[in-house]
This record gives structure tokens, sequence and C-alpha cells, in this order.
């Protein structure tokens, strides 16, 4: 998780958790715009401006200003996130994906044209994190799709850098008495 | 394809949210008078939406300050009426 300390270097990282990691890659944005215009590409419209905005007036006044600078596109569907990133063109600009896989997961899209695309997509994230670091957010899929997990391991494998994050076990409430064994 | 922002109303659940273990930890008396101010800013939910401030908190407490201020102003008022009335 070091890799993820500011300034970011020009990789690809990929990050896999419950929730797609959304509280922390909405935390890593808002500390992007700080210093800096990134974009984003919101997979799962998890894209929430008020804890970013939140975060950004903690250290500077100057929220509207740095709201600005982040550029976002929603993507609604696997073809759209597809063609967003096969668009983008390569500059300097930090790009964070914000929970990419949840399109692909649609099970009205059979799996091979969900890996098709995916493999599409690949690609067009090396070629940007050539330019400037790319951080990848993505969730595991539903129990009811286990097939679908092949997607997070393809993702995972084109990353140069990934990591699986892991929810914490709910807090045990401690009894009054302990139980004598 | 569903909302891209939270609505007012459950951006300012989620702020009285935060203020949960706040709250549990004053006195019943304080608890009600804190339920009483963020009632005094739900009744201008209407006004913070259309304000569509980035920080919705900030507009929450500015409409429990506005009502605030209401309260001393009609207090005032009546202060006037009563002073008015002994003189007479």
């Amino acid at each position: 998780m070091d890799a993820l300390t500011l300034p970011l270097s020009n990789r690809l990282l990929v990050l896999t958790a419950p929730h797609a990691a959304a509280q922390l890659m909405l935390e890593l944005a808002a500390r992007l715009a700080l210093s800096g215009e990134l974009r984003m590409l919101d997979g799962g419209n998890r894209f929430n401006v008020y804890p970013v905005a939140r975060t950004i007036r903690r250290y500077t006044a100057e929220l509207t200003a740095a709201l600005a600078r982040i550029q976002l596109t929603r993507a609604f569907t696997c073809y759209q996130a597809a063609s967003m990133l096969a668009d983008l063109p390569a500059d300097n600009r930090p790009l964070l994906v914000l929970d990419l896989l949840t399109t692909f997961y649609d099970q009205s899209v059979n799996l091979d044209e969900s890996r098709r695309l995916l493999a599409g997509c690949i690609p067009h994230l090396q070629r940007l994190s050539a330019a400037a670091p790319v951080v990848v957010s993505a969730k595991p899929p539903a129990p009811l799709c286990p097939e679908r997990t092949v997607l997070t391991e393809m993702l995972q494998e084109a990353a140069s850098g990934a990591w699986q994050l892991e929810p914490l076990p709910a807090p045990r409430m401690p009894s009054l008495f302990d139980q004598e064994p | 394809m569903g909302r891209t922002l939270p609505s007012i109303t459950q951006a300012f659940i989620q702020e009285q949210e935060a203020f949960a273990r706040f709250r549990r930890a004053l006195r019943r008396a304080d608890q009600l008078a804190l339920d009483d101010l963020f009632a005094s800013a739900r009744q201008h939910l209407s006004a913070t939406a259309y304000a569509s401030h980035a920080l919705p908190m900030e507009t929450f407490l500015l409409s429990m300050l506005l009502e605030q201020h209401k309260e001393v102003l009609r207090l005032r008022r009546e202060l006037d009426e009563l002073r008015e009335a002994l003189r007479g």
C-alpha cells in the first residue's frame, strides 16, 4: 500500500476491495485535486462529491478551484467504459478508475463478451499508465456469479501493483460475564 | 441510470447520523435541544437543495442559526410589547 502515498508514480495500480474501496479512492481523489488536475472514470456510480469536498476543505479554503480540477466521467455499461478508456488521451494527469468492473459483471452481457471488452481495456490502461499514474479499483463479483472472478484476475495480472483488501471482522461485543470453559 | 449525487435528504440523514455518538454522550435535556436544532435545519431542506453547496453541513448550520435568530426576534418583539404594556 506504500505505492498509494503521494506523489504517485507512473504505474498501473489495482485495488480490489468490498465497495471497490470507494472511500479510499475518494480520499485519494481529494488529495490529488489539492495539487493538480486529475481524471476520474466512475464505472459503478460511486463518486460522491460530498466526502471529497469535506476532505479538500480540511486542507484549503479554495474548495471550488480544487473541485474544478477533477474531471469526472461516468460509464453505465461496459461498452461505455471500454469506449471511454480508448478515447482518453495519454497525458500527465493522474487517472483514477473507480469500480471499473461493476459494468463488466452485468449478467446481461455474457462472460466471453465481458472478457473481450476487458482485454481491450487493459492495453489502454497500460498506455495511460506510461504517461501518468493510473489507480483502478474494483470489487469482487457477487457470490452468485463466481465465474466472473476471472475478470478480477485479468485486471490484477495486468497491474504493476495489486492489492486485495479484506473487510475487517465485526467487533465482538464483550459479554458481561466471561463464560467459564 | 440512478442518481449521481445523494439527495439533500440523504445528505441530511448522513450528517445527522455522523453526530450520533455526540448525541449519545449528551444529557437527555441536551439531546432534545440537539434534536430541535436538526429539526429546524430540516425545515429548510428545499432551500438547501436549491443552494447546491458542496458542503451541505454549512447550509444546515446556517438553517439552524436562521431559526434561532427568528426565535430571538420573536422573543425581542414580545419583550418590547410587554414593556409597552407595563408603561401604559
